[in-house]
This record gives C-alpha cells, structure tokens and sequence, in this order.
C-alpha cells in the first residue's frame, strides 16, 4: 500500500467550463472594444482564458481544451495575416498555463502580493505571442530582423500590458467566483499519505474514531473503486504484486473478500447453503466443486448442520459467520471485515475472533478488520493501524500501536482498559 | 414504575421467545437487561412499549393495567430508542424529527417546538436544529432519536443497544448522557451486551436464558461469580478481570480500580 489518498469530490465537474466560457466570451467583447495603437492592442482572450486557468485550476488535458476553443475564437476574429496559427499557439499557451497553475509554480509574494496573475499572464501571453509569431515568420518566411526588432518587442509590450490587465483582474474576479469555495486552492483530502505494508498471512486491526476513513480504506483494498472520491492517481495499492488500483474487478474478486459491517445487507438468498454455492456459481465452478466447497467451509464456521436453515432464523453471530464462510468458500487471499463482532454477544464476538484466527492458519489467510474495540481482537492481531485526522498516525505491532495511542492520546478511548492500566502503571513505577 | 407479570410471546407457535417472565423496572434506576443474542432482550422491550402484544401476561405503569393500550398511548409515559437510529429517523429537519412527538400528543406546533428544542439542548444537539438528520453522524443520531423520545417528557427511557456502530469517544458521550438523564429522575431500561458498561452503570440487571430470567440483582453478584456468568453467555467486565489480576477486591468500573490502586501505592510508600 503506498501513499492512499482520497478526496472527496466538490459536485464541480462543469464547473471549469461555465467559467471559461463566461471569461472567453468577455474576451472576445473586450478585444473588439479595446482601442487599437499603431496596430498593437491588448489580447484579452488570452488575459481572460489564463484568469479562467488560475480561477478553476483544470488538469493540462482540460487546460488543452481551453486553447483549442480560444485559438477557433481568435482564428475567426483575427485580423492577422495567417489567423490559423492560433490554433497552434493558443493550445499551446493553454496547455502551458494550466500545467504551471495546477503546480502553482507561480505563486511569488511580495510584499505579501500575489504575482501569480501577472507572471502567469505575462508567460501565458509570451509562450502564445511568441510562437503565433514564430510560426508566421517561418510560414511567411519574413526577414529575421523583422523577427527580432519588430515582432517580438510586440509580444512583450503585449505581454506585460496583459500581465498588468491580469493581475488588477485576478483578485476580484477570485472573489466573486471563488468565495464559495475557499478551499479550492488547497485541494483537501478526506485521507492521505496512508503507507503500510501488511505482510501476507498476517492479522491486523484498522481503528481510528468514525469518520476517520477504516471503511474507506477496507473497501479499497477489496478493490471497490468509490464513485465518491475523486482522482486517486498518485495512489498504489499492490497486494500479492497485483496493483489493485489498475486492475479489473474480475481479477480482484479472486483476491479479497470482504464483509461488510452491515453483514445482513450482503446476504441475499433464502438458506444457508444457498448463500454459499450463489457465490461459487457466479465465481463458475463445477458442481462438485461447490458441493465439496459449501461442506468444507460449514464445518468450518461452526454452522454445519445448518445447510437448510432459513436464514432468517439465525443469530447475528451466526449471520456473521455465514458471511465469513461465502467469502472463504472463493479461497480469497485477503479477507477484509467491518467491525465484525459490532452487534454481537460477547460469546459471538470471541467465536468470531476464533474463527478468524484458525483461517488465517490453516489457509493462511491475510486478516484484516475494522474494530472501535480493540478487547475481542487482541489476543489474534498482530498488527495494527491507526488513523486519525485522514492520515495513518501508527502502523506496527499491537503494543508499539497501543503505547503510541496512549502517550499521544490518539483515540486513546478504544485502548483496552487492562492495556491501559499497565500502561499506566509502567508510568508509575 | 413498570411491572411485567407473566409474559409469554413466541414469532411462531412452536417456539417461545419469552415465557412467563415478570420483572419490575423501579424509579429512578438503570436496569440492564443482558443475555445472548436470540435470548429475547429486544422482544421484553418491544413488548413493555406495546409495539408487540403479548400473548400472556400483564404489563402495568403504576399500578395501572395497560396491557391492551397502544404504543402511541403509552408514548407519553415511555421513549423508546431503536438499536439503529435510521430506522426511526424520518423528517427533514433535526428540529422536525424531535417536534413530531409532542405533536402527536396533542400539543401545539409552538409548544412542541419548544419542548423539542428544549430536548436538543439536553442532548447536544441544538445547534444542529435547523439541518437534516440525514448529515448527522451515527452517535448524533442516536442522540437525536434519544432527544425525540425525550421531547415527549417521558419518564421511561428504554435503549436498545444504544451503543452499537459507535465509535469509542461517542460512546463516552452517549453513557455520559444517559447518566445524566437518570440523576435528573429517569428511569431506564437498557439493553446491552457489553459488559463494561453493565457494570459501569447499570443499578440492576437482568440475565435472560433461553426465555427465562437466569439472572436478578445487582451487577457485582452476578460477576463475583465467573462461572455462573460465562454460564449465561456473558463475560466479566474488563475492570473485574483486571482487578482480580492486580489482587485487588472486586471492581466493576476502571475509576474504582484506580482509586484501589492509589491506596496501595500510597500505603506502600
């Protein structure tokens, strides 16, 4: 597991695209009203599609996007000898911008200004005007001292005029449009910088208060890719050499199953067996294959015997534990569970425990649960995870996690209390 | 406060849940009612609100035969509190959800709403009034399903496993509240099968079995005696085991074993 982050997305998608639209429209008006000197005038397109860069912060494909439709709006308003250029220049520039605004490479203050608008003009309007110019002397094949004493000069006064246009612009216009969403400029992420390695066959415990991100992380690792985060392309996530995160569902089913907290919900046929062989038919196996299967992993749980129960007629432990035995039955590597022993009885809850413990010898099963009480996993997890804050504040062994919890009281709730009175009296002594 | 005599009800009629069971909830405590899962825990409470009826037996409120009425009439007496606050939580807003009791009880919408908000202060939640249940977080609508049932001014709280799918500190702040609640003169009916908080808070208990009462009496009875508890399907409380491991008398809360153990260390200083 390497670097796990998740952001939750904004609901922004069209977003950029209103903006930029609104910004090159008031361009192109601009452009046609701005007064015209000796043949040298503000570009406004280019002013307005880097403050609309700068305002929304879109990736370099998008950035790409915003040139090719300002280089058609300037090829069909240009006065200039060649206008199809601006096809070329305008992406070019876009391209350009929006990769050093999503860096915010530009972000100098001084004197506690911001000089990101008026460098990111300047550079954007450059990068465009330089190469509109390039490319018409080489396509005009003009002189190069026309090159250098009479064109380039232009693109630098105009440069510097739409640097000074864009930074009196910026900071308005991210006012009204950027008001509602502050944190637009820091992207903000639900978790982060989650790096853990969980040796194969090992038992660890995820806990952290609600909110903290343990299902988030358990789902992701079974491979549910959640609709409601956004990008996670920094992240890798590499179980048994597989990266889970570039992987189709068919190959990741084989490698993790999972056990929802509200096991009840992933239960879905009408008796014990049943359950057990809907999974193996859907995963394709002979029936022979299931039978042998479905016998192997009632025994297994405790609930043989049970074949034809119905099971609404079960208990919550055995409920649980039926959904432990579909998952076994797939020969997974990884089984993942959500606070497994949640609403069960203090018996069910250690059966469980057991339970896990003896698949994890005899198959060799790497274990990894969700817990808020750390009583019942104790004696079996080997190691452990604690987040806090989005981030994974310890990873390590059950007491190294433990004693860091308490001497940094991080969810130092969920320590339990015989660990803690030790704790304690190590204090003392 | 509360008397059931005689309770007998089964889902089917081969097996019975609960069989002539009777017990009292007195005023003013905490009684816990603890037992396997499947043991009935859920079933007595269902049946002392009147959301299931018996097929025998008596339940009364003072003295007073109550058997045959409905759960909305005995809302007024007793709030009940789902073990999973989603399936009691229904309006748009916070402040909705906890007005929509008095208002079945006949109270007007600027009375009730000053009863429900009165009852979002007690639980925290006030601040939360005007947003939508839906954004809560599990231990605040817990809280919030406790604040709806106390806007009716019950005098009977029953809780249903009211600490399940919480995390460790909204745990803290949910007993913490419960508490309360009981010193300002609730009585409580709680449902549970963690120990800790048996033990903890809990003025009596009940242990059921199989349909049966197993247990009846005070908490520290039942676990000064390890067999008889493992027996009944429970465990002892952490703070018991681990007072029995440090040779100290019996404990039933960490608070108590640190005060043991300071007296120790004090005398051996």
């Amino acid at each position: 597991m390497q670097n796990i982050r998740f952001q939750e997305k904004k609901g922004e998608d069209l977003r950029w695209i209103t903006i930029t639209i609104l910004f090159l429209a008031i361009g192109v008006i601009l452009r046609m009203v701005s007064p015209n000197i000796g043949g040298i005038s503000l570009n406004w397109n280019i002013v307005m599609y880097t403050l609309a860069i700068m305002l929304c912060r879109p990736s370099a494909k998008q950035g790409f996007g915003i040139g090719i439709v300002s280089g058609l709006v300037a090829t069909m308003s240009s006065k200039a000898a060649i206008p199809y250029v601006n096809l070329v220049s305008d992406p070019l520039a876009a391209l350009l911008c929006a990769m050093l605004a999503g860096r915010y490479v530009c972000r100098i203050r001084l004197f506690r200004i911001n000089l990101e608008p008026v460098l990111l003009v300047f550079v954007t309007t450059f990068i465009s005007g330089g190469s509109f110019v390039l490319l018409t002397k080489i396509i005009l094949s003009l002189p190069m001292n026309v090159f250098l004493f009479a064109m380039l000069p232009v693109v630098l006064l105009v440069a510097c005029l739409g640097a000074v246009a864009g930074q009196l612009l910026y900071h308005p216009a991210d006012r009204i449009f950027n008001a509602t969403a502050s944190n637009q400029n820091q992207k903000k992420f639900s978790m982060k910088n989650v790096n853990a390695v969980i040796p194969k066959g090992s038992f660890t415990v995820v806990t952290g208060a609600n909110g903290e991100g343990k299902t988030s992380l358990l789902l992701t690792i079974a491979g549910a890719r959640m609709d409601y985060f956004e990008d996670m392309k920094d992240s890798r996530l590499v179980v048994n050499g597989i990266d889970i995160l570039e992987s189709s569902r068919e190959i990741l089913k084989s490698k993790a199953g999972m056990v929802m907290a509200d096991y009840e919900g992933q239960l879905v046929t009408e008796n014990v067996g049943d359950e057990i062989d809907f999974s193996l038919e859907n995963a394709g196996y002979t029936v022979e294959k299931i039978q042998k299967r479905r016998q192997e992993v009632l025994e297994m749980t405790g609930l043989a015997g049970f074949g034809n129960r119905k099971i609404v007629s079960l208990s919550g432990g055995q409920k649980q534990r039926l959904a432990i035995a579909v998952m076994l039955a797939l020969h997974t590597d990884i089984l993942l569970l959500d606070e497994p022993v949640a609403a069960i009885d203090p018996e069910g809850a250690r059966e469980i425990y057991t339970l896990l413990e003896d698949i994890r010898e005899k198959y060799g099963t790497t274990i990894i649960t969700a817990e808020h009480d750390l009583k019942y996993v104790l004696p079996y997890a080997t190691q452990m995870l604690v987040l806090e804050d989005g981030g994974l504040k310890i990873a390590g062994t059950m007491q190294e996690g433990m004693e860091y919890m308490y001497e940094h009281d991080i969810y130092a709730e969920a320590i339990p209390l015989q660990t803690k009175i030790y704790l304690e009296l190590g204090e003392l002594s | 406060m509360i008397e059931i005599r005689d309770m007998t009800y089964g889902y089917n009629e081969e097996k019975k849940v609960i069989q002539n069971v009777s017990f009292s909830l007195r005023n003013g405590e905490i009684l816990a009612i603890a037992g396997r899962n499947g043991t009935g825990k859920t079933t007595i409470t269902r049946l002392v609100m009147g959301l299931l009826k018996p097929e025998q037996g008596t339940v009364f409120f003072d003295g007073r035969d109550v058997t045959q009425s409905p759960a909305a009439e005995r809302s007024a007496v007793i709030g009940y509190v789902f073990q999973n606050p989603d399936s009691q939580i229904f309006a748009n807003t916070v402040l909705e959800e906890a007005m929509y009791s008095p208002l079945q009880h006949g109270y007007s919408g600027k009375q009730a709403e000053e009863k429900a908000r009165k009852a979002l202060r007690e639980v925290a939640l006030l601040e939360f009034a005007e947003r939508s249940p839906q954004l809560l977080s599990r231990g605040q609508k817990q809280r919030l399903a406790i604040a709806s049932a106390l806007a009716a001014e019950p005098e009977v709280l029953i809780l249903d496993e009211p600490t399940s799918g919480q995390d460790c500190r909204e745990r803290v702040q949910l007993l913490r509240l419960m508490r309360k609640l009981n010193e300002e003169g609730m009585s409580i009916l709680l449902v549970t099968h963690d120990m800790d908080i048996l033990a903890e808070h809990a003025t009596r208990m009940l242990v059921l079995e199989q349909g049966h009462i197993g247990f009846e009496g005070k908490p520290a009875e039942l676990f000064s005696d390890k067999e008889k508890t493992e027996a009944l399907g429970l465990e002892l409380p952490e703070a018991v085991r681990v007072s029995a491991e440090l040779g100290l008398p019996i404990c039933l809360t960490p608070a108590e074993i640190y005060a043991k153990l300071v007296r120790r260390t004090g005398t051996h200083a």
